[in-house]
Order: C-alpha cells, then sequence, then structure tokens
C-alpha cells in the first residue's frame, strides 16, 4: 500500500521559478481546458483524478505528479513518461492530450479516459471466460502498440498486464512510459540492466547486458501471452535469482549451445546448474498451450526465445498465421471489459504507480532515476 | 522522405516554421515583455537574436567543459532556442538559464546526472550555482518548451545515409563518401546551431543538405530520380543560405533570423552588448514596476491586518461591555 503524504502544501512552498508571459498564458489556457473531477487513485507519487475537456465533454484522466521535494526537480520517470507520449501518437498507445502546471506548481499531465486493464479481467476468472479470439485480439493490439514505439526508436522496458489498458470500447492501449527509453542511437550510453517489472522480465537482463534492444519488449509481451491463456503469471519468482531460475527451469537453460555468446554477459551463471535444461521446443508449448493452435504455440515460442536475436520482432509476429487463422480476432468493441467502479479505481492505480513498481512484487528495485542506493542493488549468484 | 513518426513529432508540430513565422514569433514575444514598460528601450528582435547566439556560443563552450556527448551539447543549444520563441530575455536572462538547460538536457538525454558533481563541474569554470538555483527554473522551462523534450538531431542519420551511399556508389567511393560525412557531421554539430536551419528544414532536409555542400557532384547523382525537384531543391536552398552563407532565401529579408555564414566572435560580442545594455535598463524598470506592485501588496496586507486588530479589539470591548457580569474590575 501506498503511505499517504503528509503535507500537500509543501509543493506550494517549493522554489519555483513562475511562469511568465506568453508560456503563462499557454499554460493558463491548456488549464483552463480541462475540470477536475474525482479522484480516483491516489499514490506518493501521483494523484489521478477524473476530468472532462470542457468544450467537447470528453472524459480524461488527470494525474497529477507530486514533486515530493523541491530538492529532486521533475522526476526522471515523469520526464521519459512526458517526452516519450509526447512523440508517439498510435490507436494502441495511450494518447496525452496536455500538459499544464497547477496552481501550486504541480505538474498535471491529462491522458485519455480508460475503463480498466488486461490484469483486472485476467484475474477475475469468476465473472471472465475467453478463448482464443478475445486473446488474439488484445495480443495483436498490443504488438501493434509495441510495433510503433519500436519502429519510432523507444523502448517500453514495463510491458506487463496492468500496463495493458482498455478503452470502454475495448481499444487496448500501453500505457505508463516511466521506464521508456529511446534505443539505436549510435556511439549512445550503455543502458541499465534494471528495468522490467521482475516477472516479465528477460533473461540477458539478469545477466547484466548492457546493449539491448526491443527484443526485451517482445519477451515480456510474451510472457503476457502465456498470462492470458493460463489465467496466472507464467515466471511468478519471489527474488530476482529465483526469477532467473525460473526461467532457465521452464524456458531453458541459457548455454553458449542455444544462445552464443551470453557466457561473455557481466552477470552471466547457469542458474540451475544441478538440474541444465534444454530450450523450450514445441512440445513443450504443445504441453502448456494446448487451447490455442500450433501457429499460436509457434508465436509464443518465437517470443520467448532465450536468445534476443532469435526473437521475432513485433512486424513478424503480426505477420504470424496465427491472427489469420480462424477463430479471428474479435472486434474491440465485443471484447469483455469490466465497468464497474473497482475497474475504474484499478485504472487509478495504474495510472498514479511508479514506474516499475509492483504492489504485488512489494515493491520495486527498477532504475526509476531517483529512488536511490536500491538501484544499485545486483545479483549476489556467489551466495547461491 | 520523413517517415510518419516525423510528421506527428513535437518537432514536427510546434518547431517547424516558415522565416516569417519564425521572424514574426520572436518579434511578438520581445513586443510582449516590453509591453509593461512606460518607455520602452529600442530593442529589437534583432538584439535579443544576438544576445541569444552569444549566450549559444558560451552554452557550447560549457558543454566543452564538462564533456558531454554531441547528443546533450544539441539538445541543449535546441533548449535554448526552443525557449527563447516564447521567452524575452528582457523577462528572464538567457545567463541564467545556461546551467539549468544544460542539467535538463542531460536529464533527458542520459537519464540524469548527480547534482553535487555538476555543482563542481561548473564551479570549475567560474560559476558558482546551488541546487535551488538549478532547479527552480526547471518547471518555467519544460513548460516553456510546450513539454517537447525531443529532439531530433539531423547527425543520427549520418551512418544510414553513408550505407546508402556506399550501396550506390561502390566501395571506390567509400574513402570520398567518408570524409564527406564527416565534415557533414562537423557542420551539423558545430556552426549549424549558429543559425536558423533547425527551425526551417526537417532533419533529413539538413543532413542532405550539409552532405550535398561537402560533394555536390556525388549527392547530385544520388539524388536525382530518388528525390522530387522540389525536395532537392529545399536541400540546395538549405546548404547555399546555411552552409555557404552565399545567398538569402528569395523574397526574405527578414531581420530575426539567423542566417547563414561565419561568425565573427567578436562582432558578435560587441553587437550583443549593445543590444544587452537596452535589455539591462528594461529588466531595470520592470523590476521597479514588480517591486512597487509587491509593496504595494504589503502595504495593503498591513492596512488590512490594522483593520482587522481595531475590529478585534472593538469586539472584545463590546464581549466585555455586554458581560452580565460587568467589566474586569
Amino acid at each position: 500500500m501506498d503511505t499517504p503524504t503528509l503535507s500537500v502544501s509543501a509543493d506550494a512552498d517549493a522554489p519555483v521559478m513562475l511562469l511568465t508571459g506568453d508560456i503563462a498564458r499557454f499554460n493558463d489556457e491548456t488549464r483552463d481546458k480541462y475540470t477536475k473531477g474525482q479522484k480516483i487513485g491516489e499514490g506518493t507519487y501521483a494523484v489521478v483524478f477524473k476530468g472532462h475537456e470542457k468544450v467537447t465533454g470528453r472524459p480524461v484522466a488527470i494525474k497529477k505528479i507530486k514533486i515530493s521535494s523541491a530538492d529532486d526537480g521533475m522526476s526522471l520517470d515523469s520526464l521519459r513518461e512526458i517526452k516519450h507520449l509526447q512523440e508517439l501518437h498510435h490507436e494502441n498507445i495511450i494518447e496525452l492530450l496536455d500538459i499544464f502546471v497547477g496552481k501550486r506548481h504541480n505538474i498535471h499531465v491529462v491522458l485519455e479516459h480508460l475503463a480498466g486493464d488486461l490484469e483486472g479481467i485476467i484475474r477475475d476468472t469468476k465473472n471472465f471466460l475467453f478463448g482464443s479470439s478475445e486473446i488474439k485480439s488484445w495480443m495483436a493490439m498490443s504488438l501493434r502498440g509495441l510495433w510503433w514505439c519500436h519502429i519510432n526508436g523507444v523502448l517500453h522496458r514495463d510491458i506487463k498486464p496492468n500496463n495493458l489498458l482498455y478503452t470502454t470500447n475495448g481499444v487496448l492501449k500501453l500505457a505508463d512510459f516511466g521506464l521508456a527509453r529511446n534505443f539505436g542511437e549510435p556511439g549512445e550510453v550503455r543502458m541499465t540492466a534494471q528495468v522490467i517489472t521482475r516477472w516479465y522480465r528477460p533473461p540477458e537482463l539478469f545477466f547484466g547486458a548492457r546493449s539491448y534492444s526491443s527484443a526485451v519488449d517482445v519477451f515480456s509481451l510474451g510472457l503476457v501471452f502465456a498470462e492470458l491463456i493460463k489465467r496466472v503469471p507464467l515466471l511468478a519468482g519471489d527474488s530476482d535469482v529465483g526469477q532467473l531460475q525460473l526461467i532457465a527451469r521452464t524456458l531453458g537453460t541459457p548455454t553458449e549451445s542455444n544462445w552464443p555468446g551470453v557466457s561473455k554477459l557481466p552477470s552471466y551463471v547457469i542458474p540451475n546448474a544441478d538440474d541444465v535444461k534444454p530450450e523450450a521446443d514445441r512440445a513443450f508449448y504443445r504441453m502448456n498451450f494446448f487451447s490455442i493452435s500450433q501457429s499460436g504455440q509457434d508465436l509464443m515460442r518465437f517470443m520467448l526465445r532465450l536468445d534476443p536475436r532469435k526473437r521475432i520482432s513485433c512486424r513478424q509476429a503480426l505477420e504470424s498465421e496465427w491472427f489469420k487463422e480462424e477463430p479471428l480476432p474479435t472486434k474491440p468493441e465485443n471484447l469483455p471489459i469490466k465497468k464497474d467502479k473497482e475497474a475504474l479505481e484499478k485504472v487509478g492505480q495504474d495510472l498514479k504507480r511508479r514506474a516499475g513498481f509492483d504492489e504485488r512484487m512489494d515493491g520495486g528495485d527498477l532504475d526509476v532515476g531517483n529512488r536511490g542506493s536500491k538501484v544499485a542493488r545486483r545479483l549476489d549468484f556467489g551466495a547461491m | 522522405m520523413d517517415n510518419s513518426g516525423y510528421i506527428l513529432s513535437t518537432q514536427n508540430r510546434h518547431y517547424s516554421f516558415t522565416p516569417t513565422e519564425l521572424s514574426s514569433l520572436r518579434k511578438h514575444t520581445l513586443e510582449l515583455s516590453l509591453t509593461p514598460l512606460a518607455s520602452p528601450p529600442a530593442l529589437t528582435a534583432h538584439h535579443t537574436l544576438k544576445i541569444l547566439t552569444h549566450y549559444t556560443l558560451t552554452l557550447s563552450k560549457l558543454c566543452h567543459h564538462f564533456g558531454v556527448p554531441s547528443a546533450v551539447r544539441g539538445t541543449a543549444i535546441t533548449i535554448l532556442h526552443r525557449l527563447y520563441l516564447h521567452l524575452s530575455p528582457v523577462t528572464t536572462h538567457p545567463k541564467t538559464l545556461l546551467l539549468p538547460i544544460l542539467l535538463l538536457a542531460m536529464k533527458t538525454e542520459l537519464g540524469g546526472t548527480s547534482i553535487s558533481q555538476f555543482i563542481r563541474t561548473a564551479e570549475e569554470v567560474g560559476l558558482s550555482t546551488t541546487k535551488k538555483e538549478l532547479q527552480s527554473p526547471e518547471l518555467m522551462i519544460a513548460a516553456g518548451l510546450r513539454w517537447s523534450l525531443t529532439v531530433r538531431h539531423p547527425w543520427r542519420g549520418l551512418d544510414g545515409a553513408m550505407v546508402v551511399l556506399i550501396r550506390e556508389f561502390g566501395d571506390q567511393e567509400d574513402a570520398r563518401i567518408r570524409k564527406a560525412s564527416q565534415k557533414a557531421r562537423q557542420w551539423l554539430t558545430g556552426d549549424c546551431f549558429m543559425t536558423d536551419a533547425g527551425f526551417l528544414y526537417t532533419p533529413s532536409q539538413l543532413l542532405w543538405a550539409a552532405l550535398w555542400a561537402q560533394d555536390q557532384e556525388l549527392i547530385d547523382r544520388y539524388m536525382k530520380g530518388r528525390f522530387s525537384d522540389e525536395v532537392a531543391e529545399k536541400i540546395k536552398e538549405c546548404a547555399d543560405v546555411f552552409v555557404f552563407g552565399t545567398r538569402k532565401i528569395a523574397g526574405c529579408e527578414e531581420e530575426a533570423i539567423r542566417w547563414g555564414g561565419a561568425v565573427n566572435e567578436k562582432e558578435l560580442v560587441s553587437e550583443a552588448k549593445v543590444g544587452d545594455r537596452m535589455v539591462h535598463l528594461a529588466r531595470k524598470e520592470l523590476d521597479q514596476g514588480r517591486k512597487r506592485a509587491e509593496e504595494e501588496a504589503l502595504g495593503r496586507e498591513a492596512e488590512e491586518r490594522e483593520r482587522r486588530k481595531k475590529k478585534r479589539k472593538m469586539e472584545m470591548e463590546k464581549m466585555k461591555a455586554d458581560d452580565v457580569f460587568g467589566p474586569a474590575l
């Protein structure tokens, strides 16, 4: 649970340079476009309100980012989210409508209104039954959103069911770009391996790879795919070490034979030395995911390959036979959605959550910039 | 020529202009900042641009001192230029924003930096600053940028361009292509920032203009049949006007544009000084006005306090008078 903030008024005293002239006018005009309604989520990092665009009456979500202390300035995750969402415009990516500074110098991010997230549907096994067509539809929309990120040089780095939201019309949207970053620029700095919520993190990151690619997101989405079928997370490790062991036992032990070069990665170890497994083959997927067709099983296998170079791209995934064969993907408007208050509150939770942080896993250990020393935590295989 | 990602980018939506648009935006911003003055100085957008160019040079030197990669330097300089489309030096002087801008550029390009290290590095060149001074303008800068923090640097496409050129002309032209590419990079990461080319052309137009300027024969051959005549013309115009500085855009005599050509630092400094003096005078008047307004507000507050005090006193006396036990003995 998030602890409530002690004082809101601290923000008002923050030493912030005032907006003037044209900049102030533009900011005020933007602020006046919206009305702020009921609070739908609150955390230490942000408060989410329901709201409306005055002219059109269009419902929106207004995310007020608390600059908890003037010491830190704009947090890196809000900066990243704003930076990337400003550039990514796509049917399957949450739309950033506006940004303005409030009267107490808090940043307000106006996002399109969303009705719920995939996690809410996956977990609610009592009320929701769905099959291949629905899963196909959600997967196709996720892949399209992710494809757009990747061709625009952006890695999402936190794909998981509660970052896959949907509109009241069932259209799926990638959300939470607080860990996103650009990739593929020549001569760029090394990237941190401390990203992606543990259960969805690919093996190369556990091995400390510092130059990784869009394949990290594909792996995460592959695990969401498996979870949509199983209705529970496929790999729910309780620690980083345990997670890597789980990957090795389930999907295979990463070795030079199935992943040339892997042993050169900085933190490479064989996590299950007593029980080395070959990489999961067709038989594994046939046995575990029998409810979908062969081409669907192949698609999942290609998304979950250990060697990131062997994983398919979003584009190749979208060209899979699975999306073309019967049963065809359900039309978004016919997809199941949660309409209750709980689902709306869940969206509030999703939007106010700090990037990479997951309540189910008692906190994050991800690189969100100014979270302090935890970021430097390294895998310690010597202790095993 | 540019993918659809560029069309929807903030750079294209907010920071792509015709020379006339760019020039009038700058004039408008300056006028707005001078409006509250009773006797505004003869400060023109031409002057404020000289000031801006001067501080571009300073910022660039600062970046070299900090040893940041060209992406950070390019982003910092671009932030400065974008910000001063909506901000006048009369309101906030660029010299007070150089370090905060560099810090923000490091945050967006590198994902942050150590503030104490930053302050120490600044001190090495005699700039003393505090954490508060560095961070307090951050929101104003971000809002002034319309929250567009992505800068599409044209040189990022150079490696790709080199590959297609080598594929087209074969290994025998390898050395020639490499040389052109290297020189193009030099211009794109250097003198290009002294001009407004980045506001007037797309990143790929800039990239090809920089290459064409280095090897016209080769790039002409490449562009033929691939780029429309219109695009090819635009590229050559960009090279003539901004790389060589040999002509201006036809029918365009805008004063508030930084055209190409060599920058004489000495001349620039003296021109910037003329503008800076006027900015200083205007700021002085503005500050006085602000101070007066603050004092008036304080005075009103004091009056209000006095009034409330009297009222409370009267009420107390009234209460005492109403007391059934009578006034205190």
